[in-house]
């Protein structure tokens, strides 16, 4: 199956971290549009189409979102409350970044909404086979339904 | 016939053994006395009749006989052998009288020895009296007829018969001796007997008498045979009597013949003497001329004529004597005249004529003729007294034989006679006595009919068969049947039906052992009335003979009542004996929990009366309060409180309110013996009887200073310890979040250091030197090994921090997971697996999972060098619980230090031996600890190790707290 590039919307504040995430992305081309934010606000508000990002539309999300916990402004389980409960964006799939199994039982995800889980460091092999699972590599679905 | 009581029998035997063994004994020593010639043993008064060698024999086997007859045992043998003697001697005895009877002499008198032909007695020497052959012939008889193997039926009055006969007979002897030595009587000629013969004879005619013993006496009654017996007796006796008569007279007439013959002699010689004397005399007249002479001449003549006349008389039945003696009287007449001629010539012719007359020859020949008539008369005469006397001889024989023998038979017929009379007088009496006894009976029928009637109980008479003969009028009401209808019935009518079988049984064993008694000892008998309802009985059995056999009788009282009152009574009983047990079991409460209390040693516990003064006092009561019984009974109680008590009134207050309240609890001070005060508590309770009424207080003291001290010192030290625990929590809160968030960050750093290295490795590894490469691979596996020790850090405050959340989990599962996973990850290794059946137990899956992961991946990991590796997992026993264990035949451990295997970092392995970071048991033994199990291993160097653990025993665990406990029992504390 061909690798359809697809958006992500990396959301993950620390540098060290987001230089691994990066890489273990890139690995394999074709490259990712990857958007990357800093914070659980930006993450926000990018995702809803405002803020800094009024620019964006609905219509056009990104395709996956890897989304860490450990955010500042606003945390990654309420990131993920938010995206999950509001229609609008309800269908974008969110994987969460975890940095140790504990965090993972922590977080009861699933009930939130979350369609998967990567430990950090993320390997590449790992998230192609959950973005498999998560159909994107498949024609890009239409954004209202689901 | 009536046979005597065996002992009588056995007596009478032995009776006749005697007898017989003495009459042998004599019948022995004559014979030896004839042997020996004894004439003291043959004749016992010198010149008595001898007893003869054959009476001797023939005593000696008589006795013998009787001793075989009145002997044990009776086999046949000894009936022929007695039959044997008896011929003997019959034949012997037999053939003597016949010898008597037919004047035979066969010889056999003499045949064992010869006799004195001086001996007196029997006409013959040798020869036995007629009266002792009889008496042989008796004896002899009668002794066969004894012994004879089949008794008929009138054996025994015929062996009495003899015997009595030969008794008579022997006593007669006897007595004939006996008054002819006494007082000379001359009773009759004792026919020749002995007189120790007729002792013998005596003695055997007992022992006859001996064989057959009676019952009872004679008894006389009359009936036909014995009538004629009877009669026949006497007619014999007379007959015999008149038999004998006739003998002796004929016998008296022959001697008076012969006396009259020599009385014809005697005259006639006197006829010859007197002619002589005349013939004489008319010669002297004529000689003499004496007138002398003439007269006695007359005078002889005269008597020669009354001479004559006598012979006349006596010659009255003698046909030719009288002829010769008409003859005679003529002769005698001529020559009377002749003489009277002469004489007459002499007187008126003178002598010569005279004389003349005398020469002629017609005197002479005229007395010649005289002479030659009377030789010829006492020829005759004496011929005639020869035959006369002869059978004069033989009429005294026969006389002498048949006397005796007519009396005899007379005395013996009529002593059978007696026995048959006996008999048939027996029969009679029988007969007498039956109708007596018939007529008893139906009297004592009556009479027990009567008796039956009025027994105030049912009688039923039973049969051996079970039948009803009899029952009263009390039966009839009793179970309603009429008479009629129970004669002849079987007695199961009056019985409920489920005993019948059994009953038949009962009788049928009554019957074979009859004795009085009451049925059915124990049991519980009920009687069928004719309606069929059913009543309790008592019944009494007691067998009747009858001549019809047995019957028993049982008498049937309705016990109905009885048993009513009898429950009533055992209900009373049982009642009683309940309360009584209820007694007992109080009193002996009572007596335990008077000993309870003595025995109380840390409470006073105390009876008081209504009042409040002490009435009982226990051991407590002692030791808290210091008084002793003795002091202190009696006492009121307010001696306790202490004296601002006792004026505030507070115990007579206290007891008003127990008997309000009934119960109430203080604690106060109280005063001791010696003055000192104590902390109690006091609990004082109404006592109270069965109507409520207060009789007395029961109060308990407790000494609670010290109590109240260590409580206090308790609930400070619980605060205490309270206020460690939370600073515990707080601080192991603290801690945990520590090691979380210090495992936790630390990761951040690790994983960039692991991803950097990796990038180095993947993407700019050409960059490197060889040695830069070895390096940067070393930085990477460090990495990992911190990492490594960090997730084992979280592992543990993680499995610290929870509480684990128990289910039922089977381990099985969990394992067998496990080992599915080493199994993949070592796929390359030779490992043997065994696993055996893992409980299912309340654990946190989870955590216990963790368990089995560490215990079974290190079993993997020091198993490594072994090929192949064995690691079994299963489950044993100790001690009741079950254990889970994890064994390996890997390298091992020295127990040594076992101590240290569950600690953490510790490690009993080289790092470059095996890796590991030394937490993974720690954390083991953490979930192991919380789940209230216990965890130890066992090992022994290169041989392998074996873990075992225990999930929620009873046990508590070791203690993980480091912090030792008060020297005291630790006081539960529980945290809020």
């Amino acid at each position: 199956m061909s690798n359809v590039a697809f958006e992500i919307l990396l959301v993950e504040d620390n540098p060290k971290d987001l230089k691994l995430t990066l890489n273990a992305l890139s690995k394999h081309k074709p490259a990712n549009r990857i958007e990357v934010v800093r914070d659980g606000e930006e993450a926000l508000e990018y995702l809803f189409c405002n803020g800094r990002y009024t620019n964006r539309t609905f219509d056009r999300p990104p395709r996956l979102v890897l989304l860490d916990l450990k955010l500042p402004k606003v945390d990654g389980i309420e990131v993920l409350r938010r995206v999950k409960s509001d229609p609008r964006t309800k269908a974008i799939p969110v994987v969460i970044l975890t940095g140790s199994e504990e965090e993972t039982d922590l977080v009861d995800g699933y009930k939130l909404g979350v369609n998967a889980y990567i430990q950090k460091p993320v390997d590449f092999e790992e998230f192609r086979k959950i973005a498999e699972q998560l159909g994107l590599f498949r024609h890009r679905r239409a954004f209202s339904g689901e | 016939m009536t046979i005597g009581s065996p002992a009588q029998a056995f007596s009478s035997r032995r009776v006749a053994l005697l007898l017989g063994t003495l009459v042998a004994a004599l019948g022995l020593a004559v014979l030896l006395g004839w042997v020996f010639d004894v004439a003291g043993l043959k004749g016992v008064f010198p010149g008595s009749v001898t007893m003869k060698a054959n009476t001797a024999a023939g005593l000696l086997l008589c006795g013998l006989n009787l001793v075989l007859v009145s002997s044990f045992p009776n086999p046949r043998c000894k009936y022929f052998l007695g039959c044997a003697l008896s011929l003997l001697v019959v034949t012997v005895a037999g053939l003597t009288l016949s010898e008597y009877f037919f004047g035979w002499n066969l010889g056999i008198d003499q045949r064992l020895f010869h006799d004195v032909a001086a001996s007196v007695g029997t006409t013959k020497p040798g020869r036995m009296s007629p009266t002792t052959a009889l008496s042989f012939i008796f004896v002899a008889i009668g002794l066969s007829v004894r012994s004879l193997p089949v008794p008929f039926r009138w054996q025994r009055p015929t062996v009495g018969a003899l015997g009595a006969a030969t008794i008579i007979a022997a006593t007669m002897t006897l007595a004939g001796y006996f008054l002819q030595s006494v007082v000379d009587y001359h009773l009759w000629n004792y026919n020749g007997t002995a007189v120790h013969t007729a002792a013998g004879f005596l003695l055997l005619g007992f022992g006859l008498l001996a064989l057959t013993p009676r019952k009872q006496g004679f008894t006389w009654s009359l009936n036909a045979i014995t009538t004629g017996g009877f009669a026949i007796g006497i007619v014999g006796v007379l007959a015999a009597a008149g038999g004998s008569n006739y003998l002796i007279y004929r016998l008296q007439e022959s001697v008076a013949l012969v006396g009259r013959t020599q009385e014809d002699l005697k005259v006639l010689q006197q006829i010859d003497a007197g002619m002589a004397s005349l013939e004489s005399g008319q010669r002297l007249f004529i000689i003499t001329l004496d007138e002398q002479a003439l007269r006695q001449r007359s005078e002889t003549k005269v008597t020669v004529q009354s001479y004559l006349s006598d012979f006349g008389k006596l010659t009255v039945n003698d046909p030719s004597q009288r002829r010769r003696a008409a003859e005679l009287d003529q002769m005698i007449a001529q020559r009377n005249s002749w003489g009277d001629q002469t004489i007459t010539a002499l007187r008126n012719q003178g002598f010569q004529v005279a004389e003349r007359m005398i020469s002629s020859d017609e005197g002479t020949a005229l007395t010649g003729s005289i002479h030659a008539l009377l030789a010829e008369m006492s020829a005759e005469e004496y011929r005639l007294l020869a035959e006369r006397q002869e059978k004069s001889s033989a009429a005294s024989t026969s006389a002498f034989l048949a006397l005796p023998l007519s009396v005899f038979l007379a005395v013996a017929v009529l002593v059978l006679a007696l026995f048959f009379l006996d008999a048939g007088v027996g029969e009679q009496i029988r007969a007498e006595e039956e109708l007596v006894n018939v007529r008893e009976r139906r009297r004592s029928d009556q009479n027990f009919r009567a008796l039956l009637e009025s027994a105030p109980d049912a009688m039923v008479i039973v049969d051996t068969r079970g039948k009803i003969v009899l029952v009263n009028s009390q039966t009839e009401k009793l179970f309603g049947f009429s008479k009629s209808e129970l004669l002849g019935q079987a007695v199961e009518t009056i019985i409920p039906h489920r005993y019948h079988g059994r009953h038949t049984q009962h009788r049928d064993s009554f019957f074979g052992d009859p004795k009085v008694r009451a049925m059915g000892l124990g049991l519980e008998l009920f009687a069928l009335r004719k309606d069929q309802t059913e009543f309790p009985v008592e019944i009494s059995l007691s067998p009747i003979e009858t001549s019809e056999g047995t019957l028993v009788s049982s008498a049937i009282r309705d016990i109905t009542e009885r048993k009513r009152i009898e429950q009533g009574i055992q209900r009373l009983n049982e009642d009683l004996e309940r309360r009584g047990m209820a007694l007992e079991a109080l009193n002996q409460q009572l007596a335990g929990f008077q000993k309870l209390v003595e025995g109380v040693r840390d409470y006073a516990i105390i009876m008081l009366d209504a009042k409040g003064g002490i009435a009982s006092w226990n051991s407590g009561a002692q030791l808290i309060k210091g008084y002793t019984a003795e002091e202190i009974i009696g006492q009121h109680f307010s001696r306790f409180y202490p004296p601002e008590d006792i004026a505030n009134g507070k115990p007579d207050r206290e007891l008003r309110e127990v008997a309000r309240l009934d119960r109430i609890e203080d604690e106060g001070w109280r005063l001791r013996k010696d003055g000192s005060r104590f902390l109690a508590n006091v609990v004082i309770s109404a006592l109270r009887d069965t109507n409520g009424n207060l009789w007395g207080f029961a109060k308990v003291t407790r000494d609670i200073t010290e109590q109240r001290k260590t409580e206090e010192g308790i609930r400070q030290l619980n605060q205490e310890l309270k206020k460690r625990g939370s600073e515990l929590e707080i601080s192991n809160k603290e801690l945990e979040s520590f090691t979380y968030s210090v495992s936790h960050d630390l990761r951040a750093p690790l994983r960039h250091i692991d991803g950097f290295s990796k990038i180095l490795v993947e993407d700019h590894s050409a960059e490197l030197s060889e040695e830069g490469r070895e390096y940067l691979d070393l930085i990477r596996v460090s990495t990992r090994e911190m990492g490594q020790l960090v997730d084992d850090l979280l592992d543990l405050a993680r499995v610290g921090r929870k509480d684990p959340v128990l289910q039922l989990t089977g381990l099985d599962s969990l394992a067998n997971e496990i080992i599915s996973a080493l199994k993949r990850d070592n796929a390359g290794r030779s490992i043997e697996w065994k696993v055996g059946r893992l409980p299912f137990v309340e654990c946190d899956p989870g955590l216990i999972k963790q368990v089995f992961t560490n215990l079974l991946s290190n079993a993997v990991k020091y198993t490594s060098p072994r090929k192949p590796a064995v690691i079994e997992v299963g489950t044993s026993t100790q001690d009741g619980k079950p254990v889970v264990f994890v064994r390996d035949n890997g390298v091992g451990f020295n127990m040594k230090h076992a101590d240290k295997l569950f600690g953490v970092f510790q490690r009993l392995h080289r790092a470059e031996d095996f890796e590991g970071t030394g937490v993974g048991l720690a954390t083991v033994r953490r979930i192991v600890h919380k789940h209230h199990g216990r965890i130890w291993a066992d090992a022994k160097v290169d041989q392998g190790a074996t873990f075992y653990f225990t999930l929620g025993t009873s046990e508590s665990p070791e203690a993980e707290s480091p912090e030792p406990g008060p020297e005291k029992q630790p006081i539960e504390v529980r945290h809020e």
